[in-house]
């Protein structure tokens, strides 16, 4: 069931609504759990049964870690003072069991049931090479159970805070299970935090007008974004990319950029639509993006899109590494033997390189998903090792960094990175990004875009011009959210007329220009198939 | 506090109110500007062979079909002309949903009185009707803004303030006729069994009201299913045959050896596509066999010697010969 | 309070920690200078930084750094 169909915005969102609001304060929440393991069930079926499973290893492992804690409180004050050191590592010890099994085990299964099938295959291809027999069978059967590539990291996240003693873990089996299985934002986020959304989940909240207003708002602009933008930007997007030999140069470009506009539209209107769906019930989930095409560099870039898996590498994979002792050794031999700056730099890059990598391969399966990863780590790490030349170059050359030409220059190289890495991201193969890539410098083709050739591919002028204003609308209303940051807010103090007609205007749009009906086919979220 | 909350609530309902029944009206006025103002591919109907009817002289056509391609493929009016002098037309559409069908139907009574409806059963099977569908076709018939929405693309202020101008005519009366030959060579796909597909509860909805349609205006319907080695099955035309006994109607199945027998069809020359589509060879011969059946069954007027209506119809058969031969 | 300026300066010049109070929301320090910071404080003061002290509100200004490092040597 699409977020974006009418199954789901009319009849399953409009009964989980109903049947919330009426329900009593207590029973609320299970409310909310019934209706996220319907909807569960109704995606992937039996294969509920992994999302179970992480839900109950993970509230288990918490219990144990709760109880060594309250056990090693306890027998604390016994110990003679030479031992409390001693008995402390202990516990740690314990507890350090306890949730590397629980998050190994969950991890683990994510990774087989999403990359054994490509691991295997490229195994066995190294093995032919070396001339040693093919030892992997291919499972056809595996499949994904939705949203596991998130809710494994939202599992993870809750079971690392317990361990690191950043709060208790929930004695309550359906405030954990309802934290993993909450239907917004189980197929894609965004990825929440237990100390967050725990409790929001659990306890009711009342009828809220204003509140269930700004929710549809969201909702109505979220399906704006995806059926009107993304939906209608996809057929020429698969075209150049999928035959991309015919392309190069003006209309290689035109398809990057519209497609870069589709994933932008795509994910963040979905993510509008479940941030909206869970505002009806009162629940705040974490923002995942922030304007990210005003950034100024690659690093701003990732830290406003999809903040939520951002954030979350960062406290569960940069931070642990970068902060564990090994790496502060390192760093400290580093800065001794190759001076302060260039020290301390080579020792982040491995956490960074970690974290890149691990945002690569999260995205998808193959190779292409490393070069991502590695692509914006190269990034990151250029941009981090010049940052002392750029320092000197400017005050050498008496740039102003300060000014507003190079803060525009700077969003407009990051655009640009960071359109020619979605086209890495959605091309076929890395090959076919090389041949992509180069072919912009090839053929301008510019020939065939202004004698009007290129409007048989999937997108016609007047398709084009919806893309158009719809970017400029995007980008007048980014501008706008920087003088209002809640925009929603700011429209409510409008009067009434004026309201209505940006409501009436959008609903109208979204029916005219919708990209639904005979003549389109229906388009999969981006990020639905994780 | 009692009356002050009450008061708030019953505002509280008259602004949604008042918003619902704004965009009632916005849709309505969208819907009338968008609804479609000729019967061509660039007025915005993505199928016009199927729309074709708008320009065929009232009540002249005797024998209506509706379905999906298996009908534009495998129904040829021309020939039925030929061999029989009976008039006819076939509005299929791909993938075609039954809620379709019968509004097809309907706007085809609105201009002719068929002496026979053919329905085409394949759809019954390959229909959307879940949750998805319903609904929506049904609002989507109230409001039409939610099918043509995608007119704006061809808006045109000229056409705007004037009544629908149809234009657009089928010379081969909806038939989408094709001469290459691609046999089927799979496996037999009609054993006999005695399991009866199901045919879902929204689906048998729309059948029943097709049903009654066709009993309201006192026009016989009948049932008929193109031979298509992959989509058919026994067990379809079990449940096919058991809704056709239940409600009286006749049910030609090609798929079945004794009508394949009967017509002569032949998988290896009749197929354009492998075994999903007809060719114009098959076609004939479906083609010939309904005009038999419904010749002896109804009365049905043979128009050759008609002077209104031959010389177009024959104008139009010699095209088609020429086109796609004997 | 002086060692502690004296790191920051040297991480990022021209940066007036003295007074600035906004260290994280401003963007002067992001994750990967802080992650210097940190390794810089652990030589210094000898205490360990872990994943969990590496929140907004501990380096939202000298003042907010210096309590964390008292907090981390009392441990």
């Amino acid at each position: 069931m699409a977020y974006n169909s009418f199954a789901y915005l009319v009849v399953f969102l409009g009964a989980a609504f109903l049947c919330y609001t009426i329900a009593p304060m207590r029973m609320k929440h299970s409310v909310l759990l019934v209706f996220s393991y319907l909807f569960y069930f109704l995606n992937s079926r039996m294969l509920v049964l992994f999302q179970l499973f992480t839900t109950l290893t993970v509230y288990y492992a918490g219990i144990f870690m709760n109880r060594i804690d309250d056990g090693a409180r306890l027998a604390k004050p016994t110990l003679p003072a030479e031992a409390k050191s001693g008995y402390r590592n202990v516990i740690k010890w314990q507890k350090r069991g306890v949730m590397l099994i629980c998050v190994l085990l969950n991890v683990g299964i994510l990774v087989f049931l999403k990359y054994y099938n490509f691991l295997s295959l490229s195994l066995d291809a190294l093995m032919s090479a070396l001339h040693l027999p093919t030892f992997f069978p291919q499972f056809d059967w595996l499949k994904l159970p939705a949203g596991i590539s998130f809710y494994t990291l939202q599992a993870s996240g809750y079971v690392i805070d317990v361990y690191r003693g950043k709060y208790r873990a929930s004695e309550r089996l359906g405030k954990v299970a309802l934290f993993l299985v909450f239907f917004p934002q189980v197929v894609e986020g965004p990825i929440g935090r237990f100390d967050e959304l725990g409790e929001q989940l659990y306890e009711g909240h009342p009828f809220d007008y204003k509140r269930d207003a700004f929710a549809l708002q969201l909702i109505l602009w979220g399906l704006f974004k995806k059926m009107v933008l993304a939906d209608r930007a996809n057929p020429f997007v698969d075209e150049v990319f999928g035959n991309y030999t015919a392309y190069s140069g003006a209309m290689t470009a035109l398809g990057a950029l519209v497609y870069t506009l589709q994933i932008y539209a795509d994910f963040s209107g979905v993510i509008d639509i479940v941030t909206g769906s869970a505002e009806l019930f009162g629940v705040r989930l974490a923002k995942n993006f922030d304007r990210p095409f005003f950034s100024h560099t690659v690093s701003e870039f990732w830290r406003r899109w999809h903040m939520t898996l951002g954030s979350w590498l960062r406290d569960y994979v940069f931070y642990p590494i970068s902060l564990s002792r090994w790496s502060q050794k390192l760093g400290r031999r580093a800065r001794e033997k190759l001076g302060e700056f260039l020290g301390g730099a080579l020792t982040m890059s491995v956490a960074l390189f970690a974290v890149w990598m691990t945002m690569g391969v999260w995205h998808g399966v193959g190779w292409k998903y490393t070069a991502y990863g590695l692509y914006y780590f190269l990034i990151v790490l250029a941009g981090t090792l010049l940052e002392p030349v750029n320092r000197f170059i400017s005050a050498k050359t008496g740039l102003n960094r300060e000014s507003r030409g190079f803060k525009a220059w700077q969003i407009l190289r990051t655009f640009l990175l960071v359109t020619v890495g979605m086209m890495l991201f959605r091309a076929d193969t890395v090959g076919a990004f090389f041949h992509m890539f180069r072919s912009l410098f090839g053929g301008s083709q510019m020939d065939v875009l202004l004698d009007g050739r290129a409007f048989s591919h999937g997108m016609d002028q007047s398709d084009l011009l919806i893309l158009a204003l719809g970017a400029v609308l995007l980008l007048v209303v980014g501008l706008l959210q920087e003088k209002h940051p809640d925009l929603r807010e700011a429209l409510a103090e409008k009067p009434t007329a004026f309201r209505w007609t940006v409501y009436f205007a959008l609903i109208l749009a979204l029916v005219i220009f919708g990209a639904y009906g005979g003549a389109y086919r229906a388009v999969d979220p981006i990020y639905g198939r994780f | 506090m009692e009356p002050k909350k009450n008061h708030k609530t019953w505002r509280l309902w008259r602004r949604v109110l008042c918003f619902a029944l704004i965009l009632l009206m916005l849709l309505a006025v969208s819907s009338w500007a968008l609804y479609p103002r000729d019967n061509s591919a660039d007025s915005g109907i993505t199928f016009p062979d199927a729309r074709g009817f708008y320009t065929e002289p009232e009540n002249t056509i005797d024998v209506y079909m509706v379905g999906n391609s298996g009908a534009y493929a495998g129904f040829s009016p021309m020939e039925l002309w030929s061999a029989y002098g009976i008039t006819s037309y076939v509005s299929g559409e791909p993938k075609q949903q039954i809620a379709a069908a019968l509004t097809l139907l309907e706007e085809f009574l609105k201009r002719q009185r068929p002496k026979v409806i053919l329905f085409e059963t394949d759809e019954i099977f390959t229909g959307e009707s879940r949750l998805n569908s319903v609904i929506p076709k049904a609002i989507e018939s109230k409001l039409p803004v939610f099918k043509y929405h995608n007119n704006w693309k061809h808006l045109k202020l000229s056409t705007l303030f004037k009544k629908p101008n149809y234009t657009y005519v089928s010379p081969t009366k909806g038939q989408a006729a094709n001469k290459a030959v691609n046999a089927y060579t799979g496996a037999e796909y009609m054993t006999p069994t005695d399991r009866v597909a199901k045919i879902p509860a929204s689906t048998r909805l729309l059948l029943n009201r097709l049903v009654s349609l066709c009993r309201e205006e006192n026009i016989p319907l009948v049932l008929v299913d193109m031979p298509c080695a992959l989509s058919w099955s026994y067990a379809r035309h079990n449940a096919v045959q058991a809704f056709a006994d239940e409600n009286g109607l006749y049910f030609m199945d090609f798929n079945t050896p004794e009508l394949r027998a009967s017509t002569g069809f032949s998988w290896t020359t009749d197929t354009y596509d492998g075994g999903n589509h007809l060719n114009c060879v098959g076609a004939r011969k479906m083609t010939c066999w309904i005009g038999d059946y419904l010749r002896t069954n109804y009365s049905l007027t043979d128009h050759r010697s008609d002077e209104a209506l031959a010389p177009a119809w024959n104008a139009d058969l010699e095209k088609y010969r020429k086109a796609y031969g004997k | 309070m002086d060692k502690l300026l004296k790191i920051l300066s040297e991480l990022k010049p021209g940066v007036d920690f003295e007074h600035e109070t906004d260290l994280v929301g401003k963007g002067i320090l992001d994750s990967l200078s802080i992650v210097m910071l940190a390794g810089e404080i652990a030589d210094e003061f000898d205490v360990t930084v872990s994943p969990l002290d590496v929140v907004p509100e501990n380096f939202r200004s000298a003042e907010t750094i210096l309590a964390l490092i008292r907090k981390l040597q009392d441990e």
